[in-house]
């Protein structure tokens, strides 16, 4: 089964944000939490890089080893997703995750104390495939309709990829090759223990 | 409560000696070494804060309860009960009269120092924001408190007539994206610093709350950071775990380290002891000597994140906290680099060994806030000893929430069954306990079994 993973090439990013937008179209995201977000490093200095980023979908998720209720869950497919039955809202994962994904919503739906929220690489949640629960607690479940997620989709530089990591990989390698040089797999080696 | 473990006491036994050697020799693991560790809590301890003349000091937990301490013999004074949720935040004022808390349930608390030592200390409630309170801090002349908080708002706290009349006085700050992690006030009072999500430290004019310009624009959120406005420094963590210090002034860098991308969770300043020190979210403890930004110490701590560390008055030790319930004491100076392994035994809800579907439902999902034994341990939750024919808020001693207090429900195979096929928010409305259900039924049935047989009295 395909392991699935995101690629932000940083080389690519023109921070146009409509990943950002498609992810809170898709999955009707309430105000106050962006799943996805671009963010901007060394802002109007040399070397500036936009990356598109969220939840990463680790091999070893760090929310997942501070969860104190154990939300957290890794599908099949390599997707980690929570539950948000089970989440008590502390917040560990927000300040756990080096990608700044789990968010915390500012107005909860959940009572006083909230849920996170994340990305779940369109991979819905632990509620009934493409059931009504699942999108209202989750959003939509592209996977299971044989699609991949939205944000990459959407893309228009291709900057982001998502989908089999390997095949990720080997379209990555390949404007590597083309382009001459490595860099803007960002993120990539801290989420799957793979130099980038 | 307290309890210490020590290998250097350890040591001057013959044992530990055998202890010492074998484990030098690789035999025996040395994690769990060169520490002394404070038991006082039931929970994740997010919080640690010193008073002002270094006599005590606070922890804040995820029990839900602060525990005040005194400095010198690290004993346990008293417990401090009055948020409905997990805490996060704890900040002495500077002339030592206040200490104020924040917690999950958007509360700040502010206790009157002379009550402290008194376990029924009543606590001012200040209300007004929408999420949770993740840090506190006190003006300089002791005249305002400013709350940080995902609700992504920075609250203003009056204390010139008293914090009883606080609340009438609070405004909002807004213009964060995201949540507000850290807030400072600059020494005079009329400024404020405040670090947020959006990667920014931000900085305010008090006299009409306008936002003046950035102090840090670091793209990845900023978790903690100080400012010395003397010194012209501004020291940050970030989620991308940079731990910087740079010149405010000139924005030139005097120190850039960290784990790469390991989120920065703790910073400790002392101007005067010429200490600043980071924890990362994989227990790394880094402190440096401000004279000349050398690394003093560099270790891990913890198997898990560094909430908060303090270097204790002595200037000899340090103070950490993190996903345990306990802290732990480190000597900063003397103890040999061997012993900077990576210490900690598995937690109770992270279990390791091979255990039945019910216990390990009850040990990831339930024990983190509850035990199962008579002996009154601290937890956020009461003790589920005997809860089996319990009425609902029927534990003596547990400050239970007033919809538990009134409810009639009794405890049984099926009762707990319900709480959790609904969630506590439909069958005890108004409950301090965080909302939870438990979908699969069969996790559900296995869990109550597991319950019936394990807090059988």
């Amino acid at each position: 089964m395909a392991r699935m993973k995101f690629l932000c090439d940083a080389e690519r990013c023109i921070e146009c944000n409509a990943c950002v937008t498609a992810c809170k179209n898709e999955h009707e995201v309430p105000w106050g939490v962006n799943r996805r977000r671009v963010v901007t490093i060394q802002d109007g200095k040399p070397g500036e890089r936009s990356i598109s980023v969220a939840c990463m979908h680790c091999s070893d998720a760090p929310c997942t080893a501070v969860c104190p209720v154990d939300c957290f869950y890794q599908t099949e497919q390599g997707v980690v997703l929570h539950s948000k039955d089970l989440c008590i809202g502390c917040g560990y994962c927000f300040y756990a995750c080096p990608f700044g994904a789990p968010q915390y919503p500012q107005a909860g739906n959940y009572g006083s104390r909230g849920k996170m929220d994340k990305c779940t690489f369109c991979a819905g949640g632990p509620e009934e495939d493409m059931s009504s629960l699942e999108f209202q607690k989750y959003g939509r479940n592209r996977l299971a309709e044989g699609k991949l997620p939205i944000c990459a989709e959407m893309c228009s530089t291709k900057a982001l990829l998502a989908g089999d990591g390997d095949q990720v990989a080997n379209i990555f390698r390949e404007r590597i090759v083309a382009r001459g040089f490595g860099s803007g797999a960002w993120g990539w080696g801290t989420a799957y223990s793979i130099k980038g | 409560m307290s309890s210490c473990y020590s290998i250097f006491k350890t040591a001057s036994s013959s044992l530990g000696w055998l202890f010492l050697c074998l484990s030098l020799i690789g035999l025996v693991p040395i994690s769990a070494s060169a520490f002394d560790r404070y038991t006082a809590h039931g929970g994740p301890v997010r919080d640690l804060a010193l008073s002002p003349d270094g006599k005590h000091f606070v922890t804040a937990s995820f029990d839900y309860s602060a525990v005040l301490w005194s400095a010198d013999e690290i004993a346990e004074k008293s417990t401090l009960i009055g948020h409905e949720a997990a805490l996060n935040t704890a900040q002495f004022s500077p002339d030592g009269k206040l200490l104020a808390t924040g917690g999950d349930d958007g509360l700040v608390l502010v206790w009157k120092a002379e009550q402290l030592p008194d376990e029924s200390a009543e606590p001012i409630i200040l209300r007004g924001h929408r999420g949770k309170i993740v840090h506190l801090a006190f003006s300089a002349d002791n005249s305002m408190l400013a709350s940080a908080s995902w609700d992504g708002s920075i609250g203003i706290w009056p204390l010139d007539a008293g914090p009883e009349k606080a609340e009438a006085g609070v405004r909002f700050i807004t213009g964060h994206e995201g949540p507000v992690n850290a807030v400072q006030f600059s020494d005079d009072s009329q400024f404020l610093y405040s670090a947020g999500y959006d990667g920014q430290i931000r900085y305010w004019r008090l006299a009409n709350d306008e936002y003046l310009r950035s102090v840090v624009k670091n793209g990845w959120g900023v978790s903690v950071f100080v400012v010395d406005e003397v010194r012209d420094i501004v020291a940050f963590g970030s989620s991308d775990g940079v731990m910087s210090v740079s010149r405010m002034s000139d924005q030139t860098e005097l120190l850039r380290v960290g784990d790469e991308r390991v989120p920065v969770l703790s910073i400790f300043y002392h101007a005067g002891e010429g200490f600043l020190g980071f924890g990362n979210a994989k227990g790394r403890v880094l402190l440096t000597d401000t004279k000349d930004w050398s690394i003093i110490r560099d270790f891990h701590a913890a198997n898990g994140p560094i909430w908060s560390l303090l270097v204790m008055p002595d200037a000899q030790s340090l103070m950490v906290a993190g996903l345990d319930d306990f802290i732990t004491r480190w000597p900063i100076f003397e103890f040999p680099p061997e012993f900077l392994e990576r210490p900690g035994p598995a937690r109770r809800f992270h279990p390791k060994q091979e255990i039945s579907n019910g216990e390990r439902q009850f040990a990831r999902k339930c024990s983190v806030c509850h035990t199962l034994k008579a002996d009154g341990k601290r937890r956020a939750g009461p003790s589920l000893f005997g809860v089996f024919g319990r009425q609902a808020g029927g534990l003596e001693g547990y400050p239970y929430s007033k919809a538990l207090q009134t409810s009639d429900i009794v405890w049984s195979a099926a009762t707990i069954n319900q709480l959790f096929e609904e969630g506590p928010d439909k069958v005890t409305p108004g409950t301090k306990m965080p909302i939870q259900r438990m979908k699969n039924a069969k996790d559900r049935e296995d869990l109550v079994s597991f319950l019936q047989s394990a807090t059988q009295k």
